[in-house]
């Protein structure tokens, strides 16, 4: 299938950014992120901050305590949280999971639907589609389950966290949304 | 899920590495809709439909039944399920609440190992192949350096712990505990050593099914209550057991007469028709006086003065001793009033309450009959002497002929179905072993090594988890049996479903040996555990942290204090969330890694071969159910021989489906299984019968005679297993030197108006303070946030400040947003508070909201905000149990709010346990107020 022009940079964008919201910074970080450091200060700035190896293990430390807990965590990546009164597994989580099975796609495992990593891995398989109706209904996803709650996330984030990687993280993930959301 | 390394994913690209685009790859993957899509699972809820499941509560230990609508794979609607007759469609706010607890982002949701130091709570995320590995690695290192016994395991307060229990068992380990230990065992010593049981409550509950003069069995909801008296014991708020708030409504309602006797003016006085407010500390008191009277004035000939049942001694031994012993007390005079004990003036001067008042109950409770005689658990099992109180409680009942008696009092331990027995007692109680003792190489069974009844408590027949942490620290000193003289330490703790490091004992303690460290800088117990699905505080101090199934993702059984046998099924209504696991499939995956770690007591016959999935383990423990012999007055099967055990479903017993065994005396029907509960709205009832303890051929009383022990054989046989032996610390504490076998007084601790030792305490630290317990906001509760919000009989209150939680976030479009990030206007939400009557608030220039410091004669404090309230009695401060300060972030708002609100978990005195059951002492002290 033939990609769009600069479909090819959003895609890997996309990929990395899946990626940071999958796993806890480790020393795989770095390479990661200097393969996407010229495309935007954003990334760079980004990138920038993983490179201090001696930092990376606080990093970690605080993405889980930030992410994934254990307790109540500052910022849930699930769009039903802020979607669907504080809950997961909401009538928004339903509506997302529509949005995949239209494409014959379902998550794994048991982890509800609407986590940013899931919605943004959905955001790439789109682009990869390479044509104009997945692009669409691309904008379409982002803007009604993505740009609804990212911003508060985003917000949150900046929030919870003095870490300059952590804060970088919230603009730009805000930034690719807002972007993915706009009509192509 | 598939399985690709971050370092291939790099090399081959950002996006896609080989095939597979980033999107199909690592947790958080998309893939073909084909793929293992489960009815019921998260990723179904476009393809489902609406189901009914009828399954059973534990998010508290009431295990109401509970009838949930899924709609779409996602739980929809919870009700009562109207088939259990325990809460007979009727359920309260935590039953409501599973959707918040299954669906709350803030559960534990993978498994964890910790990073930083024990407390800090830094974790990072790990596989449960990760973590078993290393679970199993250090125990069986434990195992072969220190031996088996040095692992405790704490099966906690979310029932269905048999699996863990028989992982633990297996391995070798006696020490298997569980909430229980430090719930209220003094209120249940009394029960245990007369008649074998545990907790007796009033014949409340309804519907129960009757055998009619026809033959057929029909539901019956009469009432034959005439007065049922609760002290200590406030069913209404603290709704353990659900029937008795609406059944005692009814019997009132039908005539019965209802006291609380209690220092506060609860929601169940309120219901009451009498309130006596009586002092802290003193049920035993008031128990001993009510007895004294009723043995005076009993008169045989005066219908008004018949108290005693003329028939009581055919079904009891040692009446004459116990009577003897308690006589023998009535010409002591008491040091603290020079009063006679037992007497009226001399009950007067202690508790608080009117001679005449006295006499009147006494005199009610000997001549209403049938009448109920209850004892609640903070009220009474947790005060230092409440082993007397149950005791005395317990000979009121019998001897006045409520036991068991039709609108009496009803012995529910004695009465309920059996859950089976495959927790692996039958193992560790059978194995040999062998340990070198003093040089000498000794042989016995490794239930021998058991810490508690080996050690400093011999009698604490439910074992003394509250006073754990000082063998945590100091070891465990084997006193008794064939390994008398052996020392070991504790070297490992695994926790599930409780919480003890805030609600056990002093919590500070808890805190100080589970992060305490030896010489190397190691800590002293290299390993800790925790399994649950709320992060509570016992989890700052873990390893590591396993994300079990919360109550509606897994499989269970409920069987909770009925009056007639009955059996229930938790039936997952949805799939584990995330990556939790139910108890079963964790103790299959933890005994594979002690497997794979070379434990050769640990085979897949016992364990994952012999249990391919829950039902496999529960439907063996069906197998025993009920276990209840065939006696009463109606007879239950009048079809079947007195006295024959039953066993098997309803339905077969009733249709005659059964073989019966006249030499082991067992009716044997078709074995009540999962599915056959399934196809029965989830629950099995068998008959109801009353007098249950009188049937020749054996009745259910549990005590080794079959009769009503009033000489007890149960601490006999305990001071025989220890003669010639150290005497336990805590005996000496009271000056004895041997367990009491019959009639027995002491006094409780910290309290200057009964205790001389206290005295000198009176006045500088003028309030006793007691706990109240509020039930939707219990240790683990609040972490549903609604469920702490609700505010209750002025101890759990709207006094919280303004506060952020987190900065509010405005959307995009200008509006607020929850992200976990909140603001609560001030008085928005319900915080721990301390009540206090407004006299003493005046006294002391108090008013409500004040911040106040709470300080002891041992000189620990904590802090809160005052309520002042009518509904407590002068003198008394009440708190809510492990409701405030509360350390882990996994209590959400409560956590906020854990600088303002008190914890009397704090203000323990850590060296007391109760003499003879071990458990905590929670209430009694003595506190002065400070003014912040």
């Amino acid at each position: 299938m033939g990609m769009l022009t600069g479909e090819t940079r959003k895609l890997e964008q996309l990929a990395v950014l899946h990626r940071l919201y999958s796993d806890a910074p480790d020393a795989s970080l770095p390479l990661l992120l200097s393969r996407v450091a010229s495309q935007g200060a954003l990334w760079e700035a980004l990138a920038r901050s993983a490179q201090d190896s001696a930092a990376l293990a606080t990093l970690s430390t605080e993405w889980t305590t930030l992410f994934e807990g254990p307790g109540r965590i500052a910022v849930p990546l699930f769009g039903s949280v802020y979607l669907d009164h504080g809950l997961l597994m909401g009538s928004s989580t339903q509506e997302v999971l529509a949005a995949y099975a239209k494409y014959g796609l379902i998550p794994e495992g048991k982890i509800p639907a609407d986590h940013l990593a899931f919605e943004l891995g959905f955001c790439g398989f789109l682009t990869a589609q390479g044509h104009v109706d997945a692009l669409s209904e691309r904008s379409d996803f982002a803007k009604r389950w993505m740009w609804s709650w990212v911003p508060a996330m985003t917000e949150a984030l900046h929030a919870a966290s003095d870490t300059p990687f952590f804060r970088e993280l919230a603009q730009l993930t805000l930034t690719i949304v807002q972007h993915l959301s706009q009509s192509e | 899920m598939k399985e690709i390394t971050r370092r291939k994913f790099l090399v081959a690209s950002t996006a896609t590495v080989g095939a597979l685009s980033f999107w199909e790859l690592g947790h958080y993957a998309l893939a073909a809709s084909k793929s293992n899509v489960t009815d019921g699972s998260p990723q179904s809820a476009v393809l489902g439909k609406e189901r009914v499941i009828y399954t059973a509560d534990a998010f508290c230990a009431s295990e109401c039944g509970l009838q949930v609508t899924t709609y779409n794979g996602v739980i929809s609607t919870i009700y009562g399920n109207p088939h259990v007759p325990y809460n007979a469609g009727t359920t309260c706010a935590k039953g409501v609440s599973g959707k918040q607890v299954v669906y709350s982002p803030y559960r534990l949701k993978y498994p964890m190992i910790r990073v930083g130091a024990r407390g800090e709570g830094k974790f990072r995320r790990a596989s449960w192949e990760e973590v078993s590995r290393y679970i199993a690695t250090k125990l069986e290192a434990i195992k072969q350096q220190y031996g088996p016994e040095t692992v405790i395991m704490d099966g906690g307060d979310m029932t269905d712990q048999p699996p863990y229990w028989r992982l633990f068992y297996y391995f070798g380990s006696p020490n298997c505990t569980q909430h229980g230990a430090i719930c209220d065992t003094p209120r249940r010593l009394g029960p245990y050593i007369i008649e074998g049981g545990l907790r007796i409550e009033p014949d409340l509950m309804r519907p129960v099914l009757v055998r009619q003069p026809d033959g057929s069995l029909k539901n019956d909801y009469s009432y034959a209550n005439k007065m049922i008296i609760y002290v200590g014991w406030n069913p209404f708020t603290a709704t353990r057991i659900n029937y008795e708030s609406r059944g005692t409504v009814a019997a009132k309602q039908n005539g019965a007469k209802v006291v609380v006797v209690d220092p506060a003016f609860s929601n169940t006085a309120a219901q009451a028709d009498w309130w006596l407010p009586i002092r802290p500390g003193t049920d035993a008191d008031l128990f001993a006086t009510m007895l004294r009277y009723i043995l005076t004035n009993n008169n045989p000939q005066d219908p008004e003065r018949q108290y005693l049942d003329p028939r009581f001694q055919d079904y009891s031994v040692g009446w004459p001793e116990f009577e003897t012993a308690f006589r023998s007390w009535w010409t002591k005079s008491d040091p603290i009033n020079n009063l006679p004990y037992f007497s009226l003036q001399w009950a007067q001067e202690r508790t608080g309450l009117a001679a005449q008042d006295i006499a009147t109950l006494a005199h009610e409770f000997g001549s209403k009959k049938p009448a109920a005689l209850v004892w609640g658990m903070n009220g009474t099992g947790h005060h230092f002497n409440g082993e007397v109180v149950s005791t005395l409680g317990t000979v009121l009942n019998v001897i006045t002929g409520n036991f068991d008696a039709r609108g009496g009092a009803i012995d529910t331990a004695l009465v309920r179905s059996n859950k089976g027995g495959n927790g692996g007692s039958k193992q560790i109680k059978s194995q040999m072993i062998t340990r070198t003792v003093n040089g000498k190489t000794i042989k016995g069974l490794a239930w021998d090594l058991e810490m508690d009844n080996n050690g400093a408590w011999p009698a604490a027949f439910w074992g003394a988890l509250g006073a754990y942490p000082k063998q945590m620290s100091e070891g465990v000193q084997i006193n008794y049996g064939p390994f008398a003289g052996y020392h070991y330490p504790i070297k490992a703790f695994f926790v599930r479903g409780g919480n003890p490091a805030n609600s056990a004992s002093t919590e500070q303690r808890w805190a100080e040996v589970l992060s305490a460290k030896d010489g190397s800088g190691d800590y002293q117990i290299p390993l800790t555990v925790y399994v649950d699905n709320a992060y509570l505080e016992t989890g700052l101090y873990a390893d590591v942290i396993l994300p079990e199934a919360s109550f509606m993702e897994r499989m269970g059984l409920s069987d909770i204090y009925p009056s007639e046998p009955v059996m229930y099924l938790r039936e997952p209504v949805v799939p584990p969330q995330f990556e939790a696991k139910n108890q079963v499939e964790i103790m299959n995956i933890l005994a594979k890694a002690l497997h794979d770690a070379g434990d050769p007591d640990i085979q897949g016959a016992d364990f994952w071969d012999r249990y391919h999935s829950e039902e496999d383990f529960w439907n063996e423990a069906l197998l025993e159910a009920p276990g209840r012999t065939n006696v009463g007055e109606p007879l239950p099967y009048p079809r079947y021989p007195v006295g024959y055990k039953l066993l098997g479903t309803p339905e077969s017993l009733e249709k005659g489906q059964v073989s019966i065994d006249h030499t082991k005396k067992i009716v044997q029907g078709v074995p009540l299984t999962v599915a056959w509960l399934r196809d029965h709205h989830g629950v099995a009832v068998w008959p109801m019968a009353w007098e249950r303890y009188k049937a020749p051929s054996g009745g259910i009383i549990a005590t080794k005679s079959g009769k009503f022990e009033f000489h007890f054989g149960f601490l006999d046989a305990v001071n025989k297993y220890i003669a010639n032996r150290p005497v336990p610390y805590m005996l000496n504490q009271v000056g004895w030197t041997r367990y009491p076998t019959t009639f027995f007084w002491y006094e409780t601790v910290w309290n200057p108006y009964t205790n001389p030792a206290y005295t000198q305490y009176r006045t500088q630290y003028p309030f006793q303070l007691i706990s109240g317990r509020i039930h939707q906001s219990m240790s683990a509760t609040q972490y549903v946030d609604w469920l702490g919000r609700i505010s209750e009989e002025h101890l759990w209150m709207p006094l919280n400040d303004a506060k952020t939680f987190h900065p509010v976030v405005t959307t995009g479009q200008g509006g607020e947003k929850i992200a976990g990030i909140h603001h609560l206007r001030q008085g928005a939400w319900s915080i721990a508070v301390i009540q206090m009557n407004p006299v003493d608030g005046q006294r002391l220039g108090l008013r409500t909201g004040d911040l106040v410091r709470l300080v002891n004669p041992l000189k620990q404090e904590t802090k809160g905000k005052v309520f002042l309230s009518e509904l407590i009695r002068p003198g008394v401060l009440r708190v809510p149990p492990g409701s405030g300060g509360r350390l882990t972030p996994g209590m959400g708002q409560t956590y906020e709010y854990r600088s303002i609100t008190p914890s009397s978990n704090r203000l323990l005195d850590p060296n007391l346990s109760s003499p003879i059951t071990g458990m905590s002492t929670f209430n009694d002290m003595v506190v002065k107020v400070i003014k912040i």
